[in-house]
C-alpha cells in the first residue's frame, strides 16, 4: 500500500488584496489524491473550489504552500519542465461555450495541443483528432465544423477529448456539468466514468450537486470559506457526515420523490454565505453553525481523524480514539496515510 | 398501412435525428446574413462597391483624361459628352470625379490601414502584458491624444510639404490610438474567457495566446473601427484638399475640385455640387455599413 | 365556477434571421386558486416563453402570439391593449424571475423598488407604501427591514435579492405568482431557505404559484402539480405523485432515470436519453421526442401524438397510452 499518490497538495493558501482588506480564498488546504481514484470537492460559491483546481494546474499562483505531482514539486519548475508536466494534468472547464474558442474548428481545437507539444506528426494528426471524437462518442466527420453548431453537451466533449488529446494522467475537472441539460449531464458523467475505466485516469471532481458527486467520486473532499471541513470516502460522508456544515448541506438537497420530500426531516440552515473578505475568525462555520459553542468563535479547530480515513476539522470531535492512539499530531496537518 | 403495423417499433430511429441534419452558417455566414436584413447597411455596401468600381473603371468609360484643358469647352453644364459638365480649365468632370474617387479611397484604406496595424499591435501588446507595460504604453497613447491633431497635421505639411504621402503620415499620427484603445479593451475582456485558460492549460505559450486566440476573436470590433476611421480619413484629407494643402494641381482630389467649384457655385453650381456629393455619400455610406456591421457581429444578436 | 387561470392552445414563434422559431406549439393548462403548479423542462423547451406569454411580455417583433387564449378569471388577457395589460400586471399576475443579481434597478434603494408597484397599482401615499414595504421584507424573512429598504441592490447578497424580488412581486398580492426558475442561481442552502419562504407564502396568501424550474428535486419539495414540457408543448401532466411515481411519458421517465439521487444505490448506472433537445427551427414531423426515445414506434415519427388519459387527472401525449383501434 505504498505507492506515492498522484498528487498532493500541502497547506495551500491564496490570498488576494482586494481594497485594502485580504480576500482568502483558499486557506490552509491540504489534500492528497491517489492514482486512479475520483476525488469529489465540493462546496458552494465563495468556498474556492475552483481555485484549488486551477492552482494545481498553475493556472493561477498560490500565495502559500505547495503541490506535488507525482513527487515534483510544481513550484520549483522552470518554464520548459513545466510545458513538459502540462501534459501529465489537464482540465475540463464549466461553460461549454466560453471554453471553446469560437473562432477554431474542431480539427484545429484537437490540434493545438499536438502541435504544441509535437505528439504526432502533421500528417498523423487528423487521424489523431477523428480518433479523438470517436473517443468521447461525436461523429468523426465534424472536424470542421465550428463549436457554435454544436450543442451544449457536444461541446462538454470536444472539452474532454481536447483534454486527453495530450493523454494526460490527472484531469481536473471544474464544474463540468454545471451548465448542461439535467439529461446530458448524465451523458456526460457516464462518458467521464467510462474513459477512467479505460485510460486509467484520476479524476478531481469539483462540483456543488452532491448528489452527481457520490455518483461519481470514490472520495469526497467539503470546503467552506476556503476551507476544507470534512475528507472521507463516499460512503463515510454520505451515509456518516460529520461536520454540520455538510449535514446541513446534505439535508438542503431536494429529492425528486415526493414521498420521501415529505417525510424527510427538513433542516434549513440559516443565514448567508459569508463572504471570504476578512472571514470569522476561529471555526469559519461557526456564526451559522446550529451546534456551535464558544469555543467555535475563539479556536479554529485542527484537522483530526475520527475514524478510518474519515477526517473533520470541528470542535464536536476532538479526541477521537484513533488520534489518540497515534503521536500527538501537529495542527493544521493533514495526517497523510500509506 | 394498417393500424396495427404503426404500433410497430421503429427502426432507424437516428437518421431522425438532428445531429447530422443541417448545417447552421459559419460565423462570417451569420455576419452576412444579418448585414443583408439591414437595408441600409446593404445599401451602403453596394454603393460603395459601385464606387470602388467606378475609381477602377471610370476613366476608361469617359473618353477624356482629367488633365486636359480645353478652354473652348470651360464650365460646361452636364451634356451628352461630358456627364459632368467641365470646370473652369475646360476639363472633364466625370473624369475628374474618377480620378478623385482614387485618391480618397486609396488615402482612406491607407490611414485606415496603418492605424490597424499600429492600433492592433500597440493595444494588444498593452493588454495582453497588463501591469507597467500596459500603464506605460497607453499613458503615451494618452498623451499623444491630447495634443490638437489639426495643429500637427498642419505643421507636418508646412514642413513636409503638400501631396499624398505627407496627408496619410498625417493622418495616421494619432489615428491609430482610437484603434489601439477599443483592441486592448476588448482582449482585457477576452483574457478571462475560459479557452484562453484552457490554452494556457495545454501548455501554449504567450505569442501563440496572442494570435492565434486573442486577436482572431477581436477581428469584430475591429472591422467595425477600421470601416469607421475611414470616412474619418476621407473627409480630412478633403478638408485639406480644400483649403489647400492637399494633392496640387492638375491632380483630381474632391477636396481640390470642391475648393474650384466653390467661387463658381452661383453661376455654375455642378463644379460644387459633384465633388460635395460624393463625398458625402461615401461618408454616409462608410458610416452607415459600419454600424451595420456593428450591430450583425454583435453576440447578443447572435442567437 | 371557474378556473383562475386557463391557457388553451397557446402557440407563439419568433422570426429570426435563420428562420421561424415554433417557440409554442398549442399548450393548454389550467390553475385553480390556491393550487400551485410546476412546468418542468430543459433548456428550449419553451418555458421561458411560456411565462412571458400569460403576461404578453413578449416583444413582437420579433415574437409573435400566432394563436391561443390566456384566461384570467374569464377574461382573455392577449386580447387586451397595452395600457389594460399594463394595470393587469403586477396587480393580478406577479413574476419573479431567474437571476437576482440582475433582476433588481441598481440605482434604485430597495424599498422604493418595492413601492413602485404600490404607489402606481394601489395610488398609495408616500408613507403608506414605504410602511407596507417594511411589511413585505419582514415577511419575506430579511431581518432589520427599515434600515434594509434604505439600502441599495448591491449591498445584499444573492439570496436576499431574490427575497426582495418575491416581496416585490407579493406586494400588490396578485392572484397568480409566476415563478421563472427562481433558485436555479442561487446555492443549495439559499434554495433552501427561499423554497421554504415560498411555502410559508403558500400557507399565508391566497396565491397560485406557477414555478417554472428544470430541477425535479425542487418540484417534488413543493407543487401539487406538475406538467413536463417538451419542444413547445406539454407532454404530461398530473399531480406530483402521478408524475414521480408513474410517469407515463418516455421523456418524463428518461428525466427521472437520469438524475442522480442521494439515496440511489451507489452502484446503479445512471441512464441518459440519448441525443440533444431538437432544433427549434426544424422540429421534425410527428412526435418531437421521436428521435430520441426507445421506444419509439412507427407511427410516432408520423403523427403528432393526441392528449391520452392515464387516470384521473393524469394525461399525457404520447402514443404508447393510445387505444389502437381507435386512430
Amino acid at each position: 500500500m505504498s505507492t506515492k499518490p498522484l498528487v498532493e497538495i500541502k497547506n495551500l493558501s491564496k490570498h488576494y488584496r482586494v481594497e485594502g482588506a485580504q480576500l482568502r480564498a483558499v486557506s490552509g488546504f491540504n489534500l492528497t489524491i491517489e492514482r486512479g481514484e475520483t476525488v469529489g470537492l465540493v462546496g458552494e460559491s465563495g468556498c474556492g473550489k475552483s481555485t484549488v483546481g486551477r492552482t494545481i494546474l498553475r493556472l493561477c499562483m498560490p500565495t502559500a504552500g505547495e503541490i506535488f505531482f507525482n513527487g515534483v514539486d510544481l513550484s520549483l519548475l522552470r518554464r520548459q519542465e513545466l510545458k513538459k508536466m502540462r501534459q501529465k494534468m489537464q482540465m475540463v472547464f464549466q461553460d461549454p461555450y466560453a471554453s471553446l474558442n469560437p473562432r477554431m474548428n474542431v480539427q484545429d481545437i484537437l490540434s493545438e495541443p499536438l502541435e504544441i507539444h509535437q505528439l504526432v506528426a502533421r500528417r498523423a494528426r487528423v487521424h489523431r483528432c477523428r480518433q479523438l471524437l470517436q473517443l468521447v462518442g461525436l461523429n468523426p466527420n465534424h472536424l470542421s465544423r465550428f463549436p457554435h453548431e454544436f450543442s451544449g453537451g457536444q461541446r462538454q466533449r470536444i472539452g474532454i477529448a481536447r483534454a486527453l488529446a495530450v493523454e494526460p494522467e490527472f484531469i481536473v475537472c471544474d464544474e463540468p456539468i454545471s451548465a448542461l441539460d439535467v439529461s446530458i449531464q448524465a451523458q456526460v458523467v457516464n462518458l467521464l466514468k467510462d474513459l477512467q475505466k479505460k485510460m486509467n485516469l484520476t479524476y478531481l471532481f469539483i462540483a456543488h450537486d452532491l448528489a452527481m458527486v457520490r455518483y461519481i467520486s470514490d472520495k469526497v473532499a467539503v470546503m467552506y470559506l476556503g476551507q476544507l471541513v470534512e475528507f472521507g470516502t463516499a460512503a463515510q460522508i454520505y451515509s456518516n457526515p460529520l461536520h454540520p456544515y455538510t449535514r446541513a448541506l446534505l439535508a438542503s438537497i431536494p429529492i425528486p420523490d415526493p414521498e420521501i420530500e415529505k417525510k424527510r426531516a427538513h433542516f434549513v440552515l440559516k443565514g448567508e454565505v459569508p463572504s471570504p473578505i476578512d472571514p470569522p475568525k476561529g471555526c469559519p462555520f461557526h456564526p451559522r453553525c446550529p451546534q456551535a459553542t464558544k469555543l467555535c468563535a475563539i479556536k479554529r479547530p485542527s484537522w483530526q481523524e475520527v475514524s478510518g480515513g474519515h477526517f473533520t476539522a470541528c470542535h464536536l470531535h476532538p479526541n477521537s480514539p484513533i488520534s489518540l492512539g497515534k503521536k500527538k499530531p501537529q495542527p493544521k496537518v493533514k495526517l497523510i496515510l500509506t | 398501412m394498417k393500424n396495427s403495423d404503426l404500433f410497430l417499433p421503429l427502426e432507424n430511429r437516428e437518421a431522425l435525428s438532428d445531429e447530422n441534419g443541417c448545417h447552421s452558417p459559419s460565423f462570417w455566414g451569420g455576419v452576412y446574413r444579418r448585414l443583408y436584413c439591414n437595408r441600409a447597411a446593404f445599401a451602403s455596401l453596394v454603393i460603395l462597391v459601385l464606387l470602388a468600381m467606378l475609381a477602377i473603371t471610370g476613366p476608361l468609360l469617359s473618353s477624356h483624361t482629367y488633365f486636359e484643358t480645353n478652354l473652348t469647352q470651360k464650365n460646361l453644364v452636364p451634356t451628352r459628352d461630358s456627364w459632368f459638365g467641365t470646370d473652369d480649365l475646360g476639363r472633364d468632370m466625370f473624369t475628374r470625379i474618377c480620378y478623385g474617387a482614387r485618391i480618397s479611397l486609396f488615402v482612406g484604406i491607407t490611414a485606415a490601414s496603418i492605424d490597424l496595424i499600429i492600433g492592433v499591435l500597440w493595444g494588444g501588446i498593452a493588454a495582453f502584458a497588463g501591469g507597467r507595460v500596459d500603464t506605460l504604453l497607453m499613458r503615451i497613447a494618452d498623451i499623444l491624444y491630447a495634443i490638437p491633431y489639426l495643429l500637427i497635421v498642419i505643421m507636418l505639411m508646412v514642413v513636409m510639404g503638400t501631396g499624398l504621402v505627407p496627408i496619410i503620415i498625417a493622418l495616421t499620427i494619432t489615428g491609430w490610438i482610437n484603434m489601439a484603445r477599443i483592441v486592448r479593451g476588448q482582449i482585457f475582456q477576452l483574457k478571462e474567457q475560459e479557452y484562453i485558460l484552457a490554452a494556457t492549460a495545454l501548455g501554449a505559450g504567450r505569442r501563440r495566446i496572442l494570435f492565434k486566440h486573442l486577436i482572431p476573436n477581436v477581428m469584430g470590433p475591429i472591422i467595425v473601427t477600421m470601416t469607421l476611421t475611414i470616412p474619418t480619413a476621407i473627409f480630412t484629407e478633403a478638408f485639406l484638399s480644400f483649403l489647400g494643402l492637399g494633392v496640387q494641381a492638375p491632380m483630381a482630389s474632391w477636396g481640390t475640385m470642391a475648393n474650384d467649384g466653390l467661387p463658381a457655385m452661383r453661376y455654375y453650381p455642378w463644379r460644387l455640387f459633384f465633388p460635395a456629393a460624393f463625398i458625402s455619400i461615401t461618408m454616409l455610406s462608410f458610416n452607415l455599413l459600419g454600424d451595420g456591421l456593428r450591430d450583425a457581429l454583435d453576440p447578443k444578436s447572435r442567437k | 365556477m371557474s378556473m383562475l387561470l386557463e391557457v388553451k392552445d397557446l402557440r407563439v414563434s419568433f422570426k429570426t434571421y435563420m428562420g421561424v422559431v415554433r417557440a409554442l406549439r398549442g399548450v393548454s393548462f389550467s390553475v385553480d386558486r390556491r393550487q400551485s403548479i410546476a412546468i418542468v423542462g430543459e433548456s428550449g423547451c419553451g418555458k421561458s416563453v411560456l411565462a412571458q406569454s400569460l403576461m404578453k411580455l413578449i416583444v413582437t417583433p420579433p415574437g409573435v402570439i400566432e394563436s391561443g387564449q390566456v384566461l384570467l378569471e374569464g377574461d382573455d388577457l392577449l386580447c387586451k391593449s397595452n395600457k389594460e395589460i399594463e394595470r393587469i400586471r403586477g396587480k393580478e399576475i406577479g413574476m419573479i424571475f431567474q437571476d437576482p443579481m440582475t433582476s433588481l434597478n441598481p440605482t434604485m434603494r430597495i424599498g422604493k423598488q418595492i413601492m413602485e408597484g404600490l404607489r402606481k397599482h394601489l395610488r398609495m401615499s408616500r408613507d403608506k407604501a414605504f410602511a407596507r414595504a417594511v411589511e413585505m421584507l419582514e415577511l419575506v424573512g430579511i431581518s432589520n427591514p427599515t434600515r434594509r429598504a434604505l439600502q441599495y441592490p448591491h449591498e445584499l447578497s444573492g439570496g436576499m435579492r431574490q427575497r426582495v424580488i418575491i416581496a416585490i412581486a407579493l406586494a400588490l398580492e396578485p392572484k397568480v405568482l409566476i415563478a421563472d426558475e427562481p433558485t436555479t442561481a442561487l446555492d443549495v442552502t439559499i434554495q433552501a431557505q427561499i423554497l421554504e419562504l415560498m411555502k410559508k407564502i403558500q400557507k399565508r396568501m391566497d396565491t397560485s404559484i406557477i414555478f417554472i424550474t428544470h430541477d425535479l428535486g425542487v418540484v417534488a419539495n413543493l407543487c401539487d402539480q406538475v406538467m413536463v414540457m417538451y419542444a413547445g408543448k406539454i407532454v404530461e401532466k398530473g399531480s406530483v405523485r402521478q408524475i414521480y411515481h408513474h410517469p407515463a411519458h418516455p421523456y418524463t421517465r428518461g428525466l427521472l432515470k437520469s438524475c442522480p439521487r442521494l439515496d440511489m444505490d451507489t452502484k446503479e448506472r445512471l441512464l441518459p436519453i440519448e441525443g440533444s433537445p431538437p432544433n427549434l427551427l426544424h422540429i421534425p414531423s410527428g412526435c418531437a421526442f421521436c428521435p430520441r426515445c426507445s421506444e419509439a414506434m412507427r407511427i410516432c415519427a408520423n403523427r403528432e401524438p393526441k392528449t391520452f388519459q392515464v387516470s384521473l387527472s393524469h394525461k399525457v401525449d404520447c402514443w404508447k397510452h393510445a387505444n389502437q383501434e381507435t386512430i
